[in-house]
Order: C-alpha cells, then structure tokens, then sequence
C-alpha cells in the first residue's frame, strides 16, 4: 500500500533546539497520533511537512512527492488544523470561507454548509466572537470540503472541553470510513489516541522515540508494580524508568517476557497506556541526558 | 492570483467605506485655491496608503501567512499578488476620488473642484508606487513593525524633497546641465514622465526581487 506521507532523516536546526533525522510514515487509511510533550518537536514536524519552515536536510513526500517541489499540487490535497487561530478575526466566517474556497478546485459548498449546520456554526459571525471549539470546528469545516486525502492537525483538542473533544474524534472516525484519507493529528493528550489511532509516533526532543502500530507499541510495553527488594540491578537494567518510594517500586519496562520470567509472581504488571510509556520515557531521556 | 487580490479587498472592504467618506472630508476642507489644486493626489494617496496598510496590519496581527501559506499557493504568488494589490487599492482610490470630485464639480456649493486630470493619477500612481518599492520588503522581512517605521521615512521623504529639490535648483540655476534637465522637464514633459516611470519601474521589480528573496526563506 502506498505511503500517503514519508518522511527520511529530516533534520532542522533552530536556536537552542534541532529536529534530528525524523523519519517516520503513514499509510493511506490511518489515523497517526503524533505524540510527545510540549516543546518536543511536534509542531515544528509539522510545519516542515506543510512546507512553513525549511529543513537542513532529508526528504519529505506526501502522495509520493516532493512536499518543496510540488507544494501546489500536494496542498490541494491537504486539509489543515493548526492549535490557534490563525484566519482573519475581523472577518465574518463566511467572509473567510470566500477568501480560501476559491483556492481548492475540489471545494463542496454543499458539504461545506452541512458541516456549518451540523457543527452548529453561524456564518454571519466574526470569527473573533467565536469560542476556541467553535473556531476549531470552523477550521475542521474548511479542511474537510475541499476533498482532502491527507489531514494534518496541530493539537486540535487541546483546551476544548471533552464534549467537543468526543465530537471531534468520533468526526474523525466517519471520515476514516473512506479508506482513501490519512491522518496525522499530533496531540499531547494522550488518551484522544487511545480511542482512534491506528499507529503512534513519538517525538521527543526533536528525536523520534518509538514508531509502530498502537497496539504493538501498547503489547511491547509492560508496567511493573512490584516490592523495593525486588528492585535488583538485573531487574533495574530492564526498566525504561523506575519511580520508587517506600514501599514499592513502579517502572515500565520494554522487555515484557524477560521481566515476567524474572520477577514472576513478586510483582503486579499491567498493561500501560500511551501516558504511561510518554512519561515514563520522557523521564529515561532526562535520565540519560543528565549524565 | 485574482483570489489573492480579492482576498484584500475582503479585507479591506470597510477601510474603502471609510476612504469614501474621508475623500469627501478633504474635498471640503482643501476648498482654498493652493489646496485645491492638490486634492485629488493627496486623496487618493490617502485612500491608497491606508487601505495597503490596513491589509498588510490586519495580516500581521492574525499571523494569518501561517493559513496563506498552507494554502495551494506559492509564495512567489504571495508576494505578487502584494505587489499587485497596491495597483489595485490605487486604482480604486482614484475611481473613488474622481467620484467626489466629479459630484464638487457638478454641485451648487460655495466652492469648486476641477474634474481629476492625468497629472494627478500619474503623480498619485507614482508616489504610492514609490512607497510601495520602499516599503514591501521591510513588511516581509519583519511584518508590520518595521514597515511602519519605513513608510515614516519615506513620507518625510515625500514631504520634504520637494522643498529640498527646489531649493537647489534656485541655488544652482547658473548649472548647464541643470539647466538642460530644465529645458527638457518644461518643452518635453512626456520624455520626463517615461523618464520617471521607468527608474520607478526598475525601482518596483528590484524591490519585488528582493521582497521575493526574504519571504522564500522565511520561517513561519
């Protein structure tokens, strides 16, 4: 199956902070959660696939393209969310959808305005007096009537509230229903995933951390509650991180079996959620860049 | 590329409502015979200037080159169709005012206005397009901050060359190739105005260069 977006080693120095050899994909069909946390390098990735910043090097394709080369015709086919609003606050919604429907040959008004109807969004409104969903959901109209294969959406449900945050996922879903569209939604709540995504990518100080399927990254993680005298160095060096108190120790560790075998019954294990593999390799990257 | 442009005079629209009403402002209030004279330049570089401005203010403030620049458009076409917009508010300014002055001229007033003649559209277009050459690059290097502070100068510019121009050639009219400049700028006018568009043409595409330069590496 052919990938619907491709990026190999790209790299981009910015002050204090570098992007280094992103590489990663997805496939026509797939919901990608793009996660890591804040200032990790998710936007910046983002804004390098929709040609915003430059890269130093590396490539990136979308629909098998040069995302530089063939911007035009790559973005016709791009259908985009960012975190803020960035459309003219002065202007009324419609007057904002007049300015960018002309530029998608592929725009559906009709689809357009059923999704103003459904989305419960008034056109004669200024786009300054809308709530921060309803402009979220202004700009989830604009990207979904121009036909578009590939989303990318910039952390779209942070700071709404979990109705819309429900609405907008399960919108999401029914798009998916047509296997032709990708989706790449970075966010860094993590449990919007656990409902949607079919695979993971995680970014971590500028450096891709873990790239698979949810579930495989999900089963290839085990979460370890066990005694502190268990906490030997053997068990110690099968952890990602371990956070310990008094009583116990709590680690995750990516060595399920062997760690199974070793502990057996003196522990508890469970199967973690992508929060729990975020923080706890967050924790091992700040760990291991101290030393 | 027409939807680039339309998308200015979207946002622009109440800015020429307020351009109409300001024109007729200035209509009044340069009644007096020198003023007069001058009213419809002046008007309809107003006109111009705000609503280029306006437009360039209200994409800076909504850091709106993000959504621009996601857009199926290259910036090569983003910078164009900015270039291109000053023709246009410039064309519309001057519609504008030649529609005020047309009806100062036609109505029973205590005063009159002359109809809008050659002069004033070509000595319009140039100051505005002279402002524009200034000024457009320092608007996509650092936004509306800097152009602001650019425009500043260039109108002092505008204000107060005339004055220092004139100036010198009373000081210096024993000059022959003052003289001859003259001699030319008063018995062949058409050669001096071909004369002017063209170092003002040179002056655009340079400044559409190098604007084109800055926004093809910027960072959004």
């Amino acid at each position: 199956m052919p990938h619907i977006l491709e990026l190999q080693e790209v790299s981009r120095s910015f002050k204090g902070f570098k992007l280094d050899r992103v590489s990663f994909s997805l496939l026509r069909g797939y919901i990608m959660g793009f996660i890591g946390p804040n200032g990790a390098g998710k936007t910046s990735t983002l804004k390098l696939i929709m040609n915003l910043i430059g890269r130093d090097s590396g490539s990136i394709k979308v629909f098998g393209q040069d995302n530089i080369i063939k911007q035009r015709e790559i973005k016709q086919r791009i259908g985009f969310v960012y975190d803020e609003n960035y459309f003219f606050e002065e202007l009324t919604v419609d007057e904002m959808k007049r300015i960018i429907a002309p530029f998608y040959r592929n725009w559906e008004e009709k689809l357009y305005r059923k999704y103003l109807k459904d989305f419960d969004l008034p056109p004669r409104k200024k786009i300054k007096d809308l709530s921060r969903g309803m402009k979220t959901k202004f700009s989830l109209a604009l990207a979904l009537s121009h036909q578009a294969e590939l989303i990318i959406m910039d952390e779209p449900t942070s700071g709404l509230d979990p109705v819309f945050r429900s609405e907008l996922l399960d919108i999401l879903q029914t798009e998916m229903k047509d296997d032709s569209k990708g989706i790449l939604f970075s966010t860094h709540i993590t449990s919007d995933l656990e409902k949607i995504a079919d695979y993971i990518c995680f970014i971590n100080n500028g450096h891709i951390v873990l790239s698979d399927t949810r579930d495989e990254i999900i089963n290839h993680h085990l979460l370890v509650k066990g005694p502190r005298e268990s906490l030997n160095d053997r068990v110690r060096n099968l952890m990602l991180a371990v956070r310990e108190n008094e009583y116990g120790f709590e680690g995750l560790t990516h060595h399920p079996v062997e760690t199974r075998k070793l502990l057996g019954d003196r522990a508890v294990y469970e199967r973690p959620g992508l929060d729990q593999i975020m923080l706890y390799t967050v924790r091992r990257d700040k760990h291991d860049s101290s030393y | 590329m027409i939807h680039l442009i339309k998308k200015e005079v979207i946002l622009q629209k109440k800015m020429l409502w307020f351009g109409f009403f300001y024109s007729i402002f200035l209509f009044v209030a340069f009644s007096n015979p020198v003023l007069k004279e001058f009213v419809y330049i002046m008007t309809a570089f107003g006109i111009a200037y705000i609503t280029i401005l306006g437009a360039i203010q209200s994409e800076y403030k909504n850091n709106s080159d993000i959504v621009m620049n996601s857009l199926p458009i290259t910036r090569r076409e983003i910078v164009l169709g900015k270039y291109l917009s000053v023709f246009v508010f410039t064309g519309i300014a001057l519609f504008v005012v030649a529609i005020v002055g047309l009806f100062f001229h036609l109505a029973p007033l205590p005063f009159d206005h002359r109809l809008i003649n050659g002069n004033d559209i070509i000595i319009a277009l140039i100051s505005i397009v002279f402002l524009a050459s200034i000024s457009l690059p320092a608007y996509f290097k650092t936004g509306a901050q800097w152009m602001r502070v650019v425009n500043m100068i260039v109108f002092m510019l505008i204000f107060f060359a005339p004055a220092q121009i004139t100036g010198f050639v009373l000081n210096n009219q024993e000059q022959v190739w003052l003289q001859n400049m003259l001699d030319l700028a008063q018995h062949n006018i058409g050669l001096l105005i071909i004369s002017v568009a063209g170092i003002l043409f040179i002056l655009l595409a340079l400044s559409y260069r190098l604007s084109l330069r800055i926004y093809s590496k910027r960072d959004f």
